[in-house]
């Protein structure tokens, strides 16, 4: 993995931590004021264990209630793990749940001040701290008015501003990304992913699971307060969004053990053959997309064959795909094969029959050699020199 | 009794003299039984507060509205609700408000709880409740009443993928019990799927009053060029230039339709882009290129193409030529970079705007340039 360097010490990391809350009754403060435990407790983390690389983000996927709000507190130090560890190797900047852990009467700037004031500002100056924060947000004459005036997108936009302005964070972030009009949450990337350019790292939580793609190398599953699972991020993914199987009926044919990636030079051809075995007397369709999860770019679809009919009928296909002069950039991508049966105009969906993609757990790797160059494609630009003199 | 709403001239102002805030200006509006109506507009555009006058929890500073029959408003997650008491007892003392006995209430509030899906949390006080499961308390103290004018803020159905259907789900029955329903809603498929009516409030004042389809379309143009115009500012503005040395400058770069030759800045992806540069070089420079560069309006840096520069002229211009475009429809800046030694030291940039005629089923690939699927029937196959 890129920018794991195994001798650093992880930026996040918490091992086998646990979190207990009492459940206070009557009768209870009297209990707690004589060092008795009361007796109803809520376990609302249990043996939590993960470690975040620097310069990586780390996404914690979970339903509401499933402890992904009380394991950011935890990391960032708002609460204490009641057994355990959780360790962040740096200063820490969260957006708790929204709309949550504030005074709502504070206006916009005593809420940015009162954070900076806990927090710190790094070094800069806080006026212009502020200064960035009001600009970010756009919150305008509203950054004057107490939050509890504000609507929820503007809300999120103060407590995005606020928790992402500094540089060089550990950023703890909850839902936030999904905030605000689409204006803001092109923003709010642009934002995430500079941050990520600089090497910060982080903690994601959300139910967003392609916020986690976009950002995230690895995530886990919250349920009921323990992991469910834990891996690279795809993969966690598509465990989280447990996605039906291909109904099957025809497939595809000599790619099961299939673990060498197409190789191909960028702007060459890349071309596959394929074999497809159908039971079924139906038309035949192929989709086929290329897609990327590189560090700092996160998940993007980047080319795409919509699906296309290849045939009708039992028995064996065979097909050539061609992708003429790839105009991808060096790198691994992700090539997701889907074989599908003739939509149901009415319902306006797929039945896939097989699939060789990512979200079925048994996508296939296109490697791009050639030289580093900047952005994701290789632009197919045709130059001309319209008039030159020599010098 | 025939219910109904009227609002005249209804204005209100926050602060006083020179910080004063004119949130709401002059609304005037109508809506007799049966109607449901839609209330759209940016964020601070008034909606909030014209829906807390509706509800009697602020105060007009002109104007006045009437209200015939009763209000159920649900304006804010876990207004009303008393921390210090359990989810249950806080629905139980709703239901008092209202007027019902506890044995009246008794099986709507265990229907309330069933909907709510907080387990074990029901019988917990409200203040160890996440935002999540205040809003999920708060629909389903909604879902079993029978209101007569329902007072809607969809914003708060914050909750995870499962309770965000279940509670669409919910307010779209409870739009079709409720006599009058008025809905606050950041989705426009929503506000056209469930309202009769919508009004688009801009600046506190009310500026469309009609048919949601025809009304939302037109707020959706108006946030299309808004996004537009701030996307520019985040790409750096319409047209910037940088030079690190006056002797090598890009004096001009204009953007032009490929095929008609004709400038241009909105692009069809299938159509092809052609940038002309005037460019002056009055100094002799190691290893030049020429790149063009795009990025997209989240950040992402699509790609570059680079050509040697063969000459070290005077006023020469240059010409490249991307066809097809082939981009996502979206906002991009172009950059027209001179190098020397593979850095830049001359700068000019343009945004465009790329739109599609058509649109891809399976997603949209951030270039729509071809992958091909040529198939034969075999009987047997050699390989």
């Amino acid at each position: 993995m890129p920018g794991s360097d195994p001798e650093r010490r992880p930026a996040v990391m918490a091992r086998r931590a646990h979190k207990v809350f009492y459940v206070l009754g009557p009768g209870d403060t009297l209990r707690l004021l004589t060092m008795r435990r009361p007796t109803e407790v809520f376990q609302a983390l249990s043996e939590i264990s993960f470690e975040v690389p620097q310069g990586e983000f780390f996404g914690v996927l979970g339903r509401n209630g499933a402890g992904k709000s009380t394991l950011l507190r935890l990391l960032g130090g708002a609460y204490s793990p009641t057994r355990g560890q959780v360790y962040a190797d740096g200063p820490t900047s969260a957006i708790y749940e929204l709309g949550v852990g504030g005074n709502d009467r504070l206006t916009g700037r005593e809420f940015a001040i009162r954070w900076f004031s806990l927090y710190g500002t790094a070094g800069a100056k806080l006026e212009d701290v502020l200064d960035e924060v009001v600009q970010f947000s756009e919150l305008g004459e509203y950054f004057d008015r107490p939050i509890f005036t504000y609507s929820s997108g503007m809300a999120g936009r103060l407590y995005f501003a606020v928790a992402t302005v500094l540089p060089g964070q550990i950023y703890l972030i909850d839902e936030v990304l999904a905030v605000g009009d689409e204006y803001f949450q092109h923003k709010s990337w642009r934002r995430m992913r500079s941050r990520l350019a600089e090497g910060a790292s982080g903690v994601l939580a959300t139910h967003d699971f392609t916020a986690v793609l976009k950002l995230c190398d690895k995530a886990l599953i919250l349920d009921g307060g323990r992991i469910t699972a834990q891996g690279a991020a795809p993969a966690i993914v598509r465990r989280y969004l447990e996605l039906e199987p291909p109904t099957g009926g025809a497939s595809f044919i000599g790619l099961d053990d299939r673990s060498v990636p197409f190789a191909v030079q960028t702007e060459q051809d890349l071309a596959i053959e394929l074999v497809v075995e159908s039971d079924v007397d139906l038309p035949l369709l192929i989709g086929v997309s290329i897609e990327t999860f590189q560090r700092g770019i996160g998940w993007e679809h980047l080319l795409q064959l919509d699906p296309t009919v290849i045939g009708s009928g039992k028995g064996r296909h065979r097909i050539e795909l061609l992708v003429p002069r790839i105009p991808l950039n060096a790198g691994e991508y992700s090539l997701n094969l889907f074989l599908v049966a003739q939509p149901d105009p009415a319902v306006f969906s797929y039945n896939v029959l097989d699939a060789r993609s990512w979200s079925h757990g048994s996508g296939l790797t296109v490697l791009v050699t050639g030289p580093e160059r900047d952005g994701l494609f290789r632009l197919p630009v045709c130059w001309s020199h319209a008039e030159a003199a020599a010098v | 009794m025939t219910f109904r709403i009227e609002a005249r001239t209804l204005s209100k102002v926050y602060g006083e003299g020179k910080a004063a805030q004119r949130v709401l200006d002059r609304v005037s509006f109508a809506i007799g039984e049966g109607e449901r109506v839609g209330i759209i507009g940016a964020n601070g555009a008034g909606k909030s507060t014209l829906l807390g006058i509706l509800a009697g929890i602020v105060t007009p500073s002109e104007g006045e509205v009437e209200v015939v029959g009763t209000v159920h408003a649900a304006l804010t997650v876990g207004l009303g609700m008393r921390e210090d008491l359990t989810g249950r007892e806080n629905l139980y003392v709703d239901a008092e408000m209202r007027g019902a006995s506890r044995p009246e209430a008794e099986p709507v509030v265990e229907k309330m709880i069933e909907f709510s899906e907080l387990g074990a949390f029901i019988d917990r006080p409200m203040r160890t409740y996440s935002t999540g499961m205040k809003s999920r308390l708060s629909f389903a103290s909604l879902v079993f009443v029978n209101p007569e004018i329902l007072l809607i803020d969809e914003t708060l159905s914050v909750g995870d993928r499962w309770f965000a259907g279940k509670a669409l789900r919910a307010i779209e029955d409870l739009c079709r019990r409720g006599r009058i329903v008025i809905l606050v809603s950041h989705s426009l498929g929503s506000i056209v799927s469930m309202c009769s009516r919508c009004l688009w409030l801009n600046s506190g004042r009310l500026v469309e009053d009609g048919d949601p389809s025809r009304v939302t379309e037109a707020y959706r143009r108006q946030i299309v060029a808004c996004e537009e115009a701030m996307a520019i500012g985040d790409l750096g503005g319409e047209n910037s230039v940088w030079c690190a040395d006056k002797a090598v400058r890009v004096d001009h770069l204009e953007l032009r339709d490929a095929a008609s030759g004709a400038p241009c800045r909105i692009f069809d992806t299938d159509t092809g882009l052609r940038v002309t540069a005037q460019l002056c070089i009055e100094k002799r420079l190691a290893d030049p290129e020429f790149r063009f560069f795009i990025e997209r309006a989240d950040g992402l840096r699509v790609g570059e193409s680079r050509a040697p520069v063969h000459f070290g002229a005077r006023g020469s211009t240059v010409e490249a030529t991307l066809a097809p475009l082939a981009l996502r429809p979206g906002i991009y800046r172009l950059d027209l970079e001179v190098l020397s030694k593979g850095g830049p030291i001359a700068r000019r940039s343009q945004v465009f705007k790329v739109t599609a005629s058509t649109e891809m089923i399976g997603g949209s690939p951030a270039l729509r340039m071809p992958i091909y699927a040529h198939a034969r029937r075999v009987t047997e196959v050699d390989a």
